[in-house]
């Protein structure tokens, strides 16, 4: 017989006793670990959402000095001709330290030019250039009518430059100005692949077309306006890419946009603080119902502990055989409530918000949940433990 | 011969009782006596004997065991003091219910160093002693009232203690099985254990070595 033995030997041999701590911490830990895998699994699908919802930085040649707003962010007005910087500057953003933190990458070259509708007057026009693909990953937003420019020579009309040169799909444009590009040497004449719908931005006032078309169209080949750029910023902080960025290019202003970022980070942040704040009350209740049980557990062996009292355990020995019982039923209430943790994450995230979660919460949070039900078990034992320890023999044994 | 207990001006005054359970007794016990303490019931016999087995300090005087000053000692001293030099044997209700009778007798082991097997060895042995052996896995609730006195005994004997403290320990038997527990209890006190026994019964004065009689917590002989 050990002191551990005394312990083992009552919850094996009087389970039910044993399963009133056990189901309560089972319950809690279920809870605890359910609750933190579906936050966890939410924050994740939240991010990955979220950040490619948009840019978060912008870099812009540092030369630029006048500024026009374009899509809500401040950008030197590079439209006459002065600010670009070489195409390399993609290159050089995909080769910082921190690179798998970029998601999107979205070059630019915006400039002036006319689109003659009526002969003879020809309307001016902003053009950005874009690479479609690049551009329509990062603004999930966006809704064309029509189809999304794929070719050389295919452009997107802002909704308020479609109405103003009465243009659809199929429709093509005489663009440029033989000044900028001699005939012959200027691309061939776009066509109108589709129309964005309103945005209320300044977007609605541009014409999108191909990179290389508006870098030819405009002489500027190899020239870039600008670099947005969408990051996932849950692993790192967004100040440290922006430090990496302005140090990989110096000849560039590198901006964050701090409010997409810290409202990204809040809502992060908001969500895990819940789930952490639920997870310690349900914890905490279920120590209290532990704690409960097991005092009323230590006051019907009153007896049994003046047994151990008379054959000579000292008081420590037999909180450790109280204490003991209840890491017992810890760790299996804990190990149970891990399992239905994770397979009632795995069903509430399905059914409720559609989200594939493992029912396996892996190794951390399935040490967490032991170690809280560990934690739980010992703190609801350590009063009656302590009451247990500190029982007259005389009183307990009322016979002798 | 030395006498291995001895009580001198031992008072026990209960909070809110009235007069005290025992008033001013002196007593001493010889070595490898077999000692019945007798009087009527509420006299302060089981006073006596929580007092004899440290499990109950006195209001005032000392009690000494073997040389050495037992009420000198704290709540835990007393602890130690009891796993070596005492065994106890109840009246009823005394075995841990969830523990086979084997386990029940190597309960006072549990405290003490060494290997499980050789204290189940000597578990086994004390059974056997009690003539318990082929029970040693049956719970309380599988063993009759005198088998669980019986093992009772085999319990206060496993750690070799010099002195035995049994109150009233045939109370809840009928007279065969009240017959065999006294004679486990001659027996040991002829291995050379102390014994000291509360009891009602006038016809074991005959088995014991000296009487002590008890008279609203006076020892009147
Ligand atoms: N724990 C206690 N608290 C208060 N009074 C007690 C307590 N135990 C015993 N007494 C009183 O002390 C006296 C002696 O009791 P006890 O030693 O149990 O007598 P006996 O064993 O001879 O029947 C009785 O009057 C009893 O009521
Ligand atoms: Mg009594």
């Amino acid at each position: 017989m050990t002191f551990l033995g005394i312990a083992a030997a009552n919850v094996r041999r009087r389970p039910v006793r044993a399963l009133f701590v056990v189901i309560s911490l089972a319950i809690a830990i279920a809870t605890v670990v359910s609750l933190l895998t579906v936050s966890r699994a939410l924050k994740a699908d939240t991010e990955a959402s979220l950040d490619e919802y948009g840019a978060n930085i912008v870099v812009v040649p540092r030369s630029g000095s006048l500024t026009l707003s374009y899509g809500g962010v401040n950008v030197p007005a590079v439209s006459y001709g002065t600010s670009e910087f070489s195409a390399d500057v993609v290159s050089a953003v995909r080769s910082i330290r921190n690179a798998e933190n970029i998601s999107v990458v979205s070059p630019k070259l915006i400039g002036a030019t006319s689109v003659t509708v009526v002969a003879d007057h020809p309307v001016p026009i902003l053009l950005v250039g874009v690479d479609f693909q690049s551009e329509m990953a990062m603004k999930k937003w966006w809704q064309v009518t029509g189809e999304v420019p794929r070719g050389q020579s295919e452009v997107l009309l802002g909704s308020a430059v479609a109405e103003q040169l009465k243009k659809g799909p199929g429709d093509t444009l005489t663009m440029g100005d033989a000044a900028v590009a001699p005939a012959g040497a200027g691309p061939d004449p776009p066509r109108v692949a589709g129309v964005l719908v309103e945005t209320g931005s300044a977007e609605d006032g541009l014409i999108f077309a191909d990179l290389g078309f508006t870098q030819r169209l405009l002489g500027k080949a190899g020239r870039l306006s600008m670099v947005e750029i969408s990051a996932r910023c849950n692993t790192c902080p967004i100040e440290e890419i922006v430090r990496q960025l302005t140090l990989a290019l110096p000849g560039a202003r590198v901006t964050a946009l701090k409010q997409a970022v810290q409202s990204r980070l809040d809502t992060i942040g908001r969500l895990g603080r819940f789930s952490l704040a639920v997870a310690a009350v349900v914890v905490l209740i279920g120590a209290l119902v532990a704690a409960v049980s097991v005092s009323s557990s230590v006051n019907e062996r009153t007896r049994e502990i003046g047994i151990f009292r008379a054959v000579g355990f000292r008081g420590v020995e037999i909180a450790v055989i109280i204490l003991g019982e209840v890491a017992l039923e810890s760790v299996i209430g804990g190990a149970l409530g891990v399992i239905l943790g994770g397979v009632a994450a795995g069903t509430i995230g399905t059914v409720a918000a559609g989200l594939k979660v493992s029912p396996w919460p892996g190794l951390p949070l399935a040490g967490v949940g032991m170690a809280l039900a560990l934690l739980a078990g010992l703190l609801a034992g350590a009063y009656p433990s302590r009451k247990a320890a500190r029982l007259d023999p005389v009183d307990a044994l009322r016979f002798i | 011969m030395d006498s291995i207990v001895s009580l001198k001006q031992v008072t026990k005054q209960y909070p809110g009782g009235g007069r005290p359970a025992l008033d001013r007794v002196d007593l001493a016990i010889q070595e490898g006596a077999f000692v019945g303490v007798m009087g009527a019931s509420g006299s302060g016999k089981s006073t006596l004997l929580s007092i004899l087995g440290a499990m109950a300090t006195p209001t005032s005087g000392q009690v000494m065991v073997d040389g050495l000053d037992v009420t000198s000692l704290g709540p835990e001293g007393r602890a130690v003091f009891r796993r070596e030099y005492l065994g106890f044997v109840f009246q009823h209700l005394q075995l841990v219910p969830y523990l086979t009778a084997i386990e029940n007798v190597a309960l006072p082991l549990a405290a003490m160093s060494g290997q499980r097997r050789e204290k189940l060895e000597l578990a086994a042995e004390c059974l056997a002693r009690v003539r318990l052996t082929g029970k040693e896995r049956n719970l309380p609730t599988q063993l009759s009232g005198g088998e669980q006195q019986r093992v009772a005994i085999a319990r206060a004997l496993v750690n070799r203690p010099p002195i035995i403290l049994a109150d009233e320990p045939t109370g809840n038997l009928d007279t065969d099985n009240g017959q065999e527990i006294i004679g486990l209890l001659r027996d040991i006190n002829d291995d050379g254990h102390t014994v000291v026994m509360v009891t009602h019964n006038p016809a074991y004065a005959a088995i014991v070595s000296d009487i002590v009689t008890l008279r609203d917590g006076r020892i009147v002989s």
